[in-house]
């Protein structure tokens, strides 16, 4: 057999996937090599970054990629296969976060689960203002899921709407719905801190 | 301007939450080409919506240092990954089919390597997919180790967390059957310190055909050196690992004192002769000895004292006479044969272990690469070309088989390794024949090359991969093994010649390769294409091939490294993963 870089790329990743009843499991495992070796850094941060753990993404992420090889037949469209993944994802995150009893995610703010924060957290809390940590916190988690998705992640549209499990229109109106749950909630956190600003000067008034 | 907003249920307002929509969805694709005309007239009256789509406008913004902000996952999750993948296809091992390819079965989440801080720290655990597997009652596999004959020992050249340069051994010698991740096979591991090498950002190596003996290519930002180092063979029974470099030293049964001893470097780069005693002197054809200055020729090597209270080896300089050379360098010493070279290619032993040749190029990367050729007991290795185009491709029972170019041409010679005298080989057009063992046949490259960036070394341009018999045209039509546009290949063929590995890189995809595995009729030297002992998999350009068994690397792109081992015995094939945490190389 002759093989050429081209023909050994199709065997890895076939572009059409042949479906079948009794999936391959090489093949699966190939194509979720593949996937990984593409795919893995941005899922780790995904769920770096809804959970604040390091260990705790680096465990899901895991384990996102075996129940995608697990679920290999259900993907009908390799082309989704990112939006897939991150559909997976979030979805062990949350059976996890159940299964621990804990009830919500604590994306990006609040107190982390480990005790020590890790480098990569206090690297990410640095990045955020606290308003944006605020802000996030407080509206609902999957307007908050789908903001994510969009700034950090570049998704849009149809990679969206597949990553959240929804339509097209329904991932487009979570997503408006989302930034204007920001927005508001960014005002009020930014009226608390004029308010914050304005009892300090307050409080330095009566002390002079 | 300004607008208000009307009361709930007053049309006005659905006017004004059309347009925040319309200013919130706009950050997330273009709008429909009327949305967008109607929201721009609708800003333009309406001040407190411009103020809200600002607002949206400047959410984006605030992601941005989170945006460019990349956690870096931790370095052995994909060996996580796989390994649990493969405990997934375990249980799923009733129905395991004939010719899976199973992989490590680990049950710890999170891997807990190994103690000694290897950069290849070793972790193995044996899994085996198999072609042909041994199936107890009810077909499932059975739970015992499946023995796999005459396979070598696998070597990795890699370092340590402190940068201490080590070799870390195998004896492939058993294997488990498919989807079991504990049979009895316990995996054994062997750790030699190598002192006196220099540290290097990267490192390759060549065992010699005796496996007592390696040749390291030590890569640093200020050149090469070239080292040999003495091996320790792996006992078969070894189950232990090394909890550190002096553990192992300590507890190697074959030696009570450090396996290497260090040797000092010689200053600088500096070119030297080899010894007027020593064989490659004596016999060193005058091109030879007409290297330019600035030719990287090798550098002497003096004996440290060692600090332990063993022995203190001196390289032996007395004079051998050609071509058999049995006086070695004391057994326990490193030396350092060549430096301040680029090497070119894989060094290669000659078949008699005594001879080694490589092909390197001034580290300055002034002139392309000559033939240097070290024996055993030499201080240094010497230069035998000096027309600063020579590549090494394989020796023969007569010497030393190398490609030149010549007018654009690409050619093979037979170096005569005393004298340096070339003499054309085959027709015009092979490149870089890899011969098997007994010479008869071998794998080239047929058609044009061209120059790289580098302006010095050449690569492969439009032909194809072929093999057949050597020397070329002496047989039926080649067979094609790759053709397309490639960047680079290397083929190896095992010890007894029934099995030839293909390792191919398209241009632009780096060092990461795609490795087969075909077998070989000893009978005709046909190779079968058809019926791949392994499909093409995703490796990196250091594997190697010996008596029963394929080693090799998975580049993994910021992931630890995995050492995938595929040994057989007679039809049945077993899959070896070694997980590994940093960099090693394989050695061929």
């Amino acid at each position: 057999m002759v093989f050429e870089p081209a023909q050994i790329e199709r065997r890895v990743l076939p572009s059409v996937r042949p479906m079948s009843a009794t999936w391959d499991h090489d093949e699966a495992y190939r194509f979720v090599e593949e996937l990984f070796a593409k795919h893995h850094n941005e899922i780790y941060a995904y769920l770096l970054r809804m959970l604040r753990d390091t260990e705790l993404a680096a465990d899901l992420t895991q384990d996102a990629f075996v129940k995608a090889y697990k679920a290999y037949d259900a993907l009908q469209k390799p082309e989704n296969a990112r939006a897939w993944l991150y559909q997976i994802a979030h979805r062990v995150a949350l059976d996890d976060l159940r299964r621990r009893r804990i009830v919500r995610f604590v994306p990006l703010v609040g107190e982390a689960r480990t005790t020590t924060p890790s480098a990569e957290h206090l690297v990410m809390e640095a990045r955020l203002s606290g308003d944006l940590q605020r802000a996030l916190q407080k509206i609902p988690e999957r307007q908050r899921q789908a903001l994510l998705l969009a700034e950090l992640h570049d998704m849009t549209g149809l990679e969206l709407a597949a990553a959240l499990g929804v339509s097209h229109v329904a991932a487009r109106a979570l997503l408006t719905r989302a930034r204007e749950s920001l927005r508001q909630a960014l005002a009020i956190e930014k009226a608390a801190d004029v308010q914050h600003e304005a009892d300090i000067d307050a409080a330095r008034e009566r002390r002079q | 301007m300004s607008c208000t907003f009307g009361r709930p249920g007053d049309n006005r307002r659905f006017v004004h939450d059309s347009a925040r929509d319309l200013a919130a969805a706009r950050l997330d694709g273009p709008l429909a080409p009327e949305d967008e005309t109607w929201l721009a007239d609708h800003l333009n009256f309406c001040d407190a919506c411009a103020a809200v789509a600002a607002e949206y406008d400047a959410q984006h913004d605030l992601f941005a240092d989170l945006r460019a902000w990349t956690p870096e996952p931790p370095r052995d999750l994909w060996a996580r990954t796989s390994s649990a993948i493969d405990a997934e296809r375990g249980h799923r091992s009733g129905a395991a089919r004939l010719g899976l390819r199973g992989r490590a079965h680990r049950t710890s989440r999170r891997l807990s390597l190994a103690p000694v801080v290897a950069v290849v720290a070793i972790i193995a655990v044996v899994s085996v997919g198999l072609l042909k597997v041994p199936l107890g009652p009810g077909g499932i596999a059975a739970p015992t180790p499946i023995a796999v004959s005459a396979a070598a020992d696998l070597q990795v050249i890699g370092r340590d967390s402190q940068g201490n340069v080590q070799i870390l051994s195998r004896r492939v010698d058993s294997v488990c059957p498919v989807g079991v991740s504990v049979c009895g096979a316990q995996p054994t591991f062997d750790i030699t310190p190598v002192t006196g090498v220099a540290s290097a950002t990267t490192l390759q190596g060549a065992i010699s055909p005796s496996g007592d003996r390696m040749v390291v290519v030590a890569r640093d930002q200020g050149g090469e050196g070239v080292y040999v180092v003495p091996v320790r063979a792996v006992p078969a029974a070894v189950a232990s690992k090394s909890a550190s470099p002096v553990a192992s030293a300590t507890a190697a049964p074959a030696s009570s004192h450090p396996v290497a001893v260090a040797s000092t470097e010689s200053p600088g780069a500096s070119a030297s002769s080899a010894p007027a005693d020593s064989p490659a002197a004596a016999s060193s054809p005058s091109d030879a000895s007409s290297s330019p200055a600035s030719s990287p020729t090798a550098s002497a090597t003096d004996t440290a004292p060692s600090s332990t209270p063993t022995p203190t080896v001196v390289p032996t300089t007395a004079p051998s006479p050609m071509p058999t050379v049995e006086v070695t360098p004391a057994p326990d010493a490193t030396i350092k044969i060549a430096s301040g070279v680029t090497v070119v290619g894989t060094p290669l032993y000659a078949p008699d272990g005594v001879h080694l040749a490589f092909a390197a190029m001034p580290s300055d990367g002034g002139t392309g690469p000559d033939i240097y050729v070290w024996s055993s007991g030499d201080k240094t290795a010497q230069a035998i070309t000096s027309d600063h185009g020579s590549w090494l491709a394989a020796w023969t029972s007569n010497g030393i088989l190398a490609s030149r170019v010549a007018g654009g041409t690409p050619a093979t010679y037979l170096l005569d390794p005393s004298t340096g005298h070339a003499t054309a080989v085959g027709d015009p057009g092979i490149w870089l024949p890899a011969l098997s063992p007994d010479g008869s046949s071998a794998a080239w490259w047929a058609g044009t090359v061209k120059l790289a960036s580098d302006g010095v070394t050449w690569v492969p341009d439009s032909g194809k991969l072929v093999a057949g018999s050597w020397p070329a045209g002496s047989g039926p039509t080649p067979q094609v093994l790759a053709k397309g546009s490639l960047a680079a290949w290397q083929v190896r063929w095992s010890d007894d010649g029934t099995a030839v590995a293909v390792w191919t890189v398209a241009a632009g995809k780096g060092n990461s390769g795609r490795l087969s595995l075909f077998r070989v009729d000893p009978a005709t030297t046909n190779i079968d294409l058809a019926n791949l002992m392994l499909d093409p998999v995703p490796a990196n350009p250091d594997f190697s091939l010996r008596n029963g068994r394929l080693a090799w690397t998975t580049p993994t792109q910021g992931v630890p490294q995995v050492v995938e081992v595929l040994a057989w015995s007679g039809k049945t094939i077993g899959r070896l993963e070694v997980p590994a945490d940093g960099s090693g190389t394989v050695v061929p």
